[in-house]
């Protein structure tokens, strides 16, 4: 599963942005992109939906991270209605 | 933004190890795009790909929740490819939830009902559409008095509008509900009680300005994404809002709230007494405000009723006396600092405050009461009025105000805010509609619990109901007490049900004709979002096989039976009721399928349901208007010769009904002096509680990818990937207690019924000690199997929140 999210990071600690983004970057499943002031876009690959809810909770849950928004929770292809 | 190349690429030329690459570069680039602010990018949601010059956008509302974004719609060769947030909408800004971005997959699942199908026996055989409507219209001319119609909050304003002159105007019968009954009722008996009048007085520019948000049993996080992140968004610009979460467990929104109030269920009523007692005993409530604009009111214990008797001020302070921040907290398990706290910010008239609510305050058993005692705190401590300083009430269906609060389509009401028990609103109703004086029958007809309790229960045993036409909803996966109020219809060969929808459901299982419907862009259409915002689309794309409208559907059966001679369907001229006239004054056979679109029902429908909007200064402008935007809050009044909006009622100088020189005028005070009404209430317990044999509370809602039934979003592949199946949400304790491990099948029972579920503990939500969660978004999974079908005494809203269960590991 893949799905990207919207994460929103502190605005009183723009000073660490780097901190958190470093933490994200330690983590294989998930890639990082360009950041729009305190946007950050991100993806998540995951193998299933429990971990892929973990994954979302762990990003939810560091210092840095105010809010995190999710956009797309997979682009996988599937049979409609199956 | 344009597309990213890659997202233009054929998926079908891919190997798996691009398909992967390709899938993530497009959900980041999908990501980048909402991080960087743009709206003007584009998704390939249906079929990925292949997106040219070609493709052609128009504007719609979403299909799916009260909170009325607008969406572009992208159709080319006949078909929706592609949806993105409108930039041009206030509501939205160009953003979407994840259900808005993939509503235009909601079209094209594969099990899309394409024929009309007559139950023979133990299947069903297809039947030409000319034979369908000539057995409902037989049904209906046999016995018109036990011919019901089950509507909806997803009626589009013309359909409900259509489905309640059929009833109403043409069958002289009153026994039409919808399924907002179950959802949003409460809201309107509070907003009557309170004010005399339903709706919010306030708008969605209150989150934009409020100093504090107040969440009373309320997750936007999840059911109203876009707003939430209105409010979150100023937060990320460095804007001070404060936020509040009451609820009875922790969810989404919880985690981005500076406060959580754990209540136990109906704390809610315990917790407005205390902030009431507080703003009193420490004289911080607004005195001016209070003598100014508003008077005391208590149930009238001896003549039950929704409007109460009036006490006075010092009756309405010593009710309060017992509920000290200490008294509040045994009754509610809220701390009583988190009361005084509560009431401190209350009592502080520098600060804004706006109070959210929807089924949490809503589908309760004092339903009524606590949506009366939130405006009633409010009131009381002055916070009403000023931008920012607003009680909302939040919807769950996209027209559950349009269609239902606006359109009138409760068994009680008439449009515009008419009852059909006032003689005089009877008789304004008999005018426009052209029908001979005595036609409106005085008498509410049956609610949605009453009409499908009557349903299933026997004729010979009194079940009067015969016969039932559902549109646009799913009864038989959202009523309460399933197994009393829809299961027993199995076998009972006396009564008939005919679905209308686009999706084989819970309901279509037992239905005896299915019509197949066509949906939201597939057809014309007009919403009424939870901010009273008229909304308008026009159809884009055809639907599926023999699909046809469901007002259409409507039309059809009612000049069917005019065709039989059956008097109803005559106005008072011998004229079809739904007779609408070309350019030069003919009739339109809109009754015909190839004839409908001849010509706009829908406009003509509209405006002739206009004439009442004005009846009770909830005035809505020409169609011609809404098609220009993108949706308009009422009353909507001429100024300066253009038509304008009202953001904020009852406020001098932002509504155009407040006499001049008046700072804040109730003008449908049920007092009749401009008064707005503030209520004591007792704290009361819920209708059923935990005990020995069924320890634990269980409380039913939604979450974030799928809405209402999911008999749409369980269709679209990447929400049902996402989250596939329901689950029963523990608190870890307890599971740890019952032996019960994350993911062990567990049996869920109460008194009515059982089902069988995965257990999620410490999952999205956390429910405290003692109560669980179950989604009902599943029909594989039927909690209302489970929940009671006790209801609010004024509004007769069951409540879903508060049934009391057991569990066991499989």
């Amino acid at each position: 599963m893949i799905a990207s999210l919207v994460a929103t990071l502190k605005q009183e600690e723009a000073s660490s942005f780097e901190n958190t983004l470093n933490q994200l970057r330690e983590r294989t499943e998930i890639e990082i992109g360009q950041i729009y002031g305190v946007r950050l876009p991100l993806t998540i690959e995951a193998e299933s939906t429990e971990e892929l809810e973990m994954w979302t909770q762990w990003v939810q849950g560091l210092n840095g991270i105010l809010h995190v928004d999710i956009i797309f929770a997979s682009f996988e292809p599937s049979v409609v209605g199956e | 933004m344009a597309l990213p190349k890659l997202a233009q690429a054929s998926e079908k030329s891919l190997s798996n190890a691009e398909r992967r690459n390709f899938l993530k570069t497009s959900a980041m680039a999908a990501a980048t795009a909402v991080a960087a602010g743009s709206s003007t990018w584009s998704l390939p949601v249906i079929q990925g790909s292949e997106m040219t010059d070609d493709v052609k956008w128009n504007k719609a509302p979403c299909r799916f929740c009260g909170t009325g974004c607008h969406v572009q719609v992208g159709v080319q060769d006949g078909k929706v490819v592609a949806v993105a947030g409108d930039r041009n909408a206030e509501v939205n800004k160009g953003l979407l939830c994840v259900k808005g971005y993939h509503v235009g997959s909601a079209l094209y699942g594969e099990d899309r009902l394409k024929t009309p199908l007559l139950r023979r026996g133990d299947k069903y055989v297809a039947i030409p559409w000319d034979e369908a409507i000539g057995i409902i219209a037989d049904r209906i001319a046999a016995a018109p008095s036990q011919f019901a119609f089950y509507g909806s909050g997803q009626w589009t304003i013309p359909e409900g509008y259509a489905a309640l002159k059929f009833m109403k105007g043409g069958l002289g019968s009153n026994h039409i509900d919808p399924n907002a009954r179950l959802c949003m009722s409460s809201a309107v008996t509070g907003f009557l009680a309170t004010y005399g009048v339903d709706e919010p007085a306030g708008c969605y520019d209150d989150l934009d300005q409020c100093d504090v948000l107040i969440m009373w049993g309320n997750n936007p996080a999840e059911m109203h994404p876009v707003l939430f992140s209105r409010v979150v968004d100023r937060r990320s610009r460095g804007e001070k809002v404060l936020l509040i979460d009451i609820g009875t467990r922790r969810t989404r929104t919880t985690t981005h709230c500076n406060h959580y109030l754990e209540m136990k269920g109906h704390g809610d009523l315990a917790i407005a007494n205390g902030i009431a007692h507080l703003l009193l005993a420490k004289k911080t409530y607004s005195e001016e405000f209070v003598s100014s604009f508003c008077n005391f009111k208590a149930p009238d214990d001896a003549n039950p009723n929704l409007h109460g008797k009036s006490i006075s001020f010092e009756e309405y302070a010593e009710q309060l006396k017992p509920y000290t921040p200490e008294y509040v907290e045994e009754l509610s398990g809220v701390p009583a600092d988190q009361i005084r706290l509560l009431a401190d910010l209350f009592g502080n008239p520098e600060l804004k405050i706006t109070s959210l609510w929807c089924m949490g305050m809503n589908q309760h058993t004092r339903g009524t009461a606590i949506n009366s005692m939130v405006h009633g705190i409010h009131l009381l401590s002055g916070h009403f009025g000023r931008p920012g300083d607003a009680p909302t009430s939040l919807t769950g269906q996209p027209s559950a105000c349009g269609t239902v609060r606006e359109v009138g389509t409760l068994s009680h009401t008439l449009p515009g805010g008419r009852l059909v028990a006032t003689p005089e609103h009877r008789q304004q109703t008999e005018e426009i509609w052209k029908l001979p004086p005595g036609k409106i029958n005085p008498v509410p007809g049956f609610h949605t619990v009453q009409m499908w309790e009557s349903f299933c229960t026997p004729k010979a045993e009194g079940g009067v109901i015969d016969t039932i036409w559902v549109q646009v909803t799913n009864p038989g996966q959202t009523l309460p007490n399933l197994n009393k109020l829809f299961n027993k219809k199995e076998g009972m060969k006396e009564k008939f049900l005919i679905v209308s929808d686009v999706y084989p459901t819970a309901t279509t299982r037992l239905a005896d004709l299915i019509l197949p419907s066509a949906m939201w862009v597939e057809k014309n259409g007009m919403f009424g979002n939870s901010e009273r915002r008229t909304q308008q689309w026009f159809k884009m794309v055809e639907p599926p096989g023999e699909a046809r409208d469901d007002c259409w559907q409507t039309i059809a059966v009612a000049h069917r039976l005019f065709e039989k001679g059956f008097e109803g369907m005559k106005d008072r001229d011998g004229r079809f009721l739904f007779e609408v006239l070309d350019q030069e004054s003919k009739p339109v056979p809109i009754w015909n399928w190839k004839n409908y679109y001849d010509i706009n029902v829908d406009q003509h429908l509209f405006e002739e349901y206009r004439l009442f909007s004005r009846l009770k200064h909830k005035d809505l402008a020409p169609y011609t208007e809404y098609v220009k935007a993108r949706g308009l809050r009422w009353p909507v009044v001429q100024v300066n010769g253009q038509w304008t909006e009202t953001r904020h009622r009852f406020v001098g100088g932002l509504d155009p009904y407040v006499s001049n020189g008046k700072r804040i005028q109730f003008y449908h005070s049920s007092t009749k002096d401009d008064r707005a009404q503030i209520w004591f209430h007792p704290w009361i317990p819920p209708a059923e509680v935990p005990d020995a044999e069924y320890p634990f509370m269980l409380c039913t809602g939604r979450v974030l990818e799928h809405w209402h039934s999911g008999s749409m979003t369980r269709r679209i592949p990447e929400l049902s990937r996402a989250m596939p199946t329901a689950y029963v949400e523990m608190n870890a304790a307890d599971a740890a207690d019952a032996g019960i491990r994350n993911g062990d099948q567990v049996i869920v029972e109460s008194r009515r019924g059982s089902i069988e579920i995965q257990a999620w503990i410490e999952g999205r939500g956390k429910p405290p000690k003692g109560t669980v969660f179950v989604p009902f978004f599943d029909e594989t999974k039927m909690v209302n199997n489970l929940t009671l079908d006790a209801v609010d005494p004024f509004s007769k809203q069951p409540d879903y929140k508060k049934s009391a269960v057991r569990i066991r590991k499989v």
